[in-house]
């Protein structure tokens, strides 16, 4: 009899202190972070985490919100989008999240945003690039920019640089590499630039000589390679067996290219766009290298890391600015105009983000070279 | 006109380095009637042990070479020790499926020691392209048309001449009488095996020079584009290897320039299953009778 009470005694203390466990919540305001964080392609979400980890920081260093400490309950996706799913219900069921970050990932962003609009909880994906993630979907928004965005900028940068005759050489298996060479042959229309040759690869093709010697014929003054760094590695190698001696512009993709490349001098032909350059010159992004640096000890080298600073960036300022109801966040995060990291960032209708681009390229030791910031 | 002549130089070097490869094939299936589809597979073992000779262990590019040859050849005599000869008077289905299996442990006992992710192969030679009379020509390409023209006439010269050559030819007309003849089969096959592995060596070398990217399944592609041209030539027979990589290379090449990028691999199917309805042993394939 004696044993009961006292069990029951406890009972009666965990319930009493899990109805105070919302009351103290009260005072921090949760955001879940939602992205892959180990695995194949840990790289990233571990960025987008540094990121948005390093600005929180930050805020709750100068005081928080609206008087309020944010906290950011991070899930790991493991890439997989079933698991962003019971991660979604975790964080706002269990945590009380107020609103999203994440996915890091395109499949995992849309399995994610399937979820979050039916409830209409705020979302923002620092680094999701597929079109259809938004569409339809007035809570979810992303902080990167969207591939025909940066095919476009690069048409622009080859006009602006004096070039008339340009080749194209893509991949049209995949989806990344022919949706870039559609936008930038609808830009390079309207820019007046020639488009000589335009030659396609199949998927897995390791021999691209048949295709360079058709280039090379057709004497373009630059090449549009919308590749990732791998197949374009292997590009450069054989253009230069050829004497294919052109400048070679990429888009984000091609930017992992340092580590498929063993003699790093090829890649001084390469300029290609991203979502941030750590020579970027602006103040606000200066500050953002060296406070990452401070933190982390390495340069915020994967773009990602500032577009995930910045998806907290817009995340909070709406907060702030609105709240937390999660209608009022929505609103607030559409009304966004604000500088940030990776240049000043408004939503179109689409919930994609207007913003800089930046181009890099290389010196001959495989170091990314800031060349320039184009904004919108 | 000199367009033409590039993308015939292109396809030449593609289909060189397919024709080496074939012979390995073409070989080992004229003595033991076995497709070896672990072929492939020794090249990446042989683009491997280059890489990691030249860019970790920091040897030149001729010591490097040796050691790919060298690990080559090592893999296929264990392999066939191990995995081929136990299984010589087995159905020949076995041996085939066996083969298959010893490709899979070799990609993925790459894939755990080295990770999925390729690794450059380092620039070797670092020699502009050569000009003749308005055509540019990669000095890789004409080193690859060289060295292996040169194998191929050595290996032929081998073949026909030397006493081992002649016990090969023998083994491959009938082992069982080549035997009572007094040939040492064994020693024959493992030597086949052997001169099959050292190609695909000096095979991966000039591969891995023309496209510098080395990953566990890299041999899996050229070793079935392999296999095809031996099949076209016809095979069993050396000189028909050599013929069916050429055409296979050339007819890629030129399809990939004239036609459409995405048809080359019809083409080249196409061709291969005209010559085999009009000409089933392949282009030098000689029919033979079989034996009451």
């Amino acid at each position: 009899m004696k044993k009961r009470s006292l069990l029951s005694l406890l009972l009666m203390l965990v319930l009493v202190l899990s109805a105070f466990a919302p009351a103290m919540a009260e005072e921090v305001i949760k955001i879940g972070g939602i992205g892959v964080l180990s695995g194949d392609y840990a790289l990233y979400g571990l960025a987008v985490k540094e990121g948005v980890d390093l600005y929180v920081k930050q805020a709750n260093e100068a005081g928080g919100v609206n008087g309020k400490k944010v906290e950011v309950v991070w899930e790991d996706t493991q890439g997989e989008a079933a698991n962003a799913i019971s991660a979604y219900y975790k964080v706002t069921e269990q945590d009380g999240v107020v609103a999203i970050i994440g996915g890091v990932l395109s499949g995992e962003s849309k399995a994610l945003a399937e979820v979050s609009a039916e409830d209409g909880v705020p979302q923002i994906s620092p680094s999701a690039t597929a079109y259809d993630v938004t569409t339809g979907r007035p809570n979810v928004f992303r902080t990167c920019f969207l591939d025909p965005f940066q095919a476009k900028a690069v048409a622009q940068f080859m006009a602006n640089e004096g070039i008339k005759k340009v080749a194209v050489l893509y991949d049209n298996a995949t989806e990344y590499s022919a949706g870039l060479y559609e936008s930038f042959k609808e830009r390079c229309a309207e820019l007046g630039v020639e488009i000589v040759a335009a030659e396609s690869a199949a998927y897995g093709d390791k021999d691209y000589k048949t295709q360079l010697t058709t280039v090379q014929n057709a004497a373009p003054e630059a090449v549009f390679l919308p590749y990732y760094g791998a197949d374009a590695a292997m590009i450069l190698a054989q253009a230069k067996e050829l004497g294919l001696d052109v400048k070679f512009y990429g888009a984000d993709g091609i930017s992992d290219i340092v580590d498929y490349v063993a003699d790093k001098s090829l890649l001084t032909n390469l300029v290609y766009t991203d979502h941030f350059s750590t020579g970027a010159q602006s103040e606000i992004s200066k500050k953002f290298v060296e406070d990452f640096q401070a933190e982390y000890g390495k340069m915020p080298t994967i773009s990602f890391s500032a577009t995930g600073y910045d998806a907290a960036v817009v995340l909070l300022s709406a907060i702030e600015k609105a709240g937390t109801q999660k209608e009022d966040i929505v609103e607030a995060i559409k009304a966004t105009n604000l500088t940030a990291v990776s240049g000043n960032i408004t939503f179109d209708d689409h919930n994609d983000p207007i913003k800089s681009t930046f181009f890099q390229t290389f010196d001959a030791q495989g170091n990314k070279l800031f060349l320039t910031q184009v904004d919108p | 006109m000199t367009l033409f002549l590039s993308q015939l130089i292109n396809g030449l070097h593609v289909g060189i380095i397919y024709a080496l490869i074939a012979l390995g094939y073409t070989m080992v299936y004229g003595i033991v009637k076995l497709i070896n589809f672990a072929h492939g597979d020794i090249i990446m073992i042989g683009a491997y042990t280059a890489v990691i000779t030249l860019s970790t262990l920091g040897w030149s590019a001729p010591v490097a070479l040796l050691a790919a040859i060298a690990l080559c050849v090592l893999f296929g005599i264990t392999i066939e020790r191990i995995a081929y000869k136990p299984l010589r008077s087995s159905p020949r289905i076995s041996s085939l499926i066996t083969a298959i299996g010893v490709s899979m442990l070799l990609q993925n006992l790459a894939l755990l020691i080295f990770g999925a992710a390729s690794k450059p192969f380092p620039t070797v030679l670092n020699v502009p392209p050569l000009r003749f009379s308005g055509i540019q020509i990669s000095f890789v390409t004409v080193l690859t048309i060289v060295v292996s023209v040169l194998l191929m006439a050595l290996l032929q010269g081998f073949v026909k001449t030397s006493r081992a050559g002649k016990a090969m030819r023998a083994a491959s007309e009938d082992y069982k009488t080549a035997q009572l003849m007094g040939i040492n089969v064994n020693t024959t096959i493992t030597l086949t095996f052997a001169i099959g592995c050292a190609l695909a060596g000096i095979g991966s070398f000039l591969y891995c020079m023309a496209y510098p990217a080395v990953s566990p399944t890299m041999g899996s592609l050229p070793g079935l584009k392999a296999f095809i041209a031996a099949v076209l030539g016809g095979i069993g027979i050396i000189p028909g290897a050599m013929l069916g990589g050429v055409v296979m290379g050339i007819a890629e090449s030129l399809t990939k320039a004239y036609i459409s990028t995405q048809m080359s691999d019809a083409v080249v199917y196409g061709i291969l299953i005209i010559v085999l309805l009009v000409k089933p042993t392949g282009l030098l394939g000689k029919i033979t009778r079989e034996k009451v």
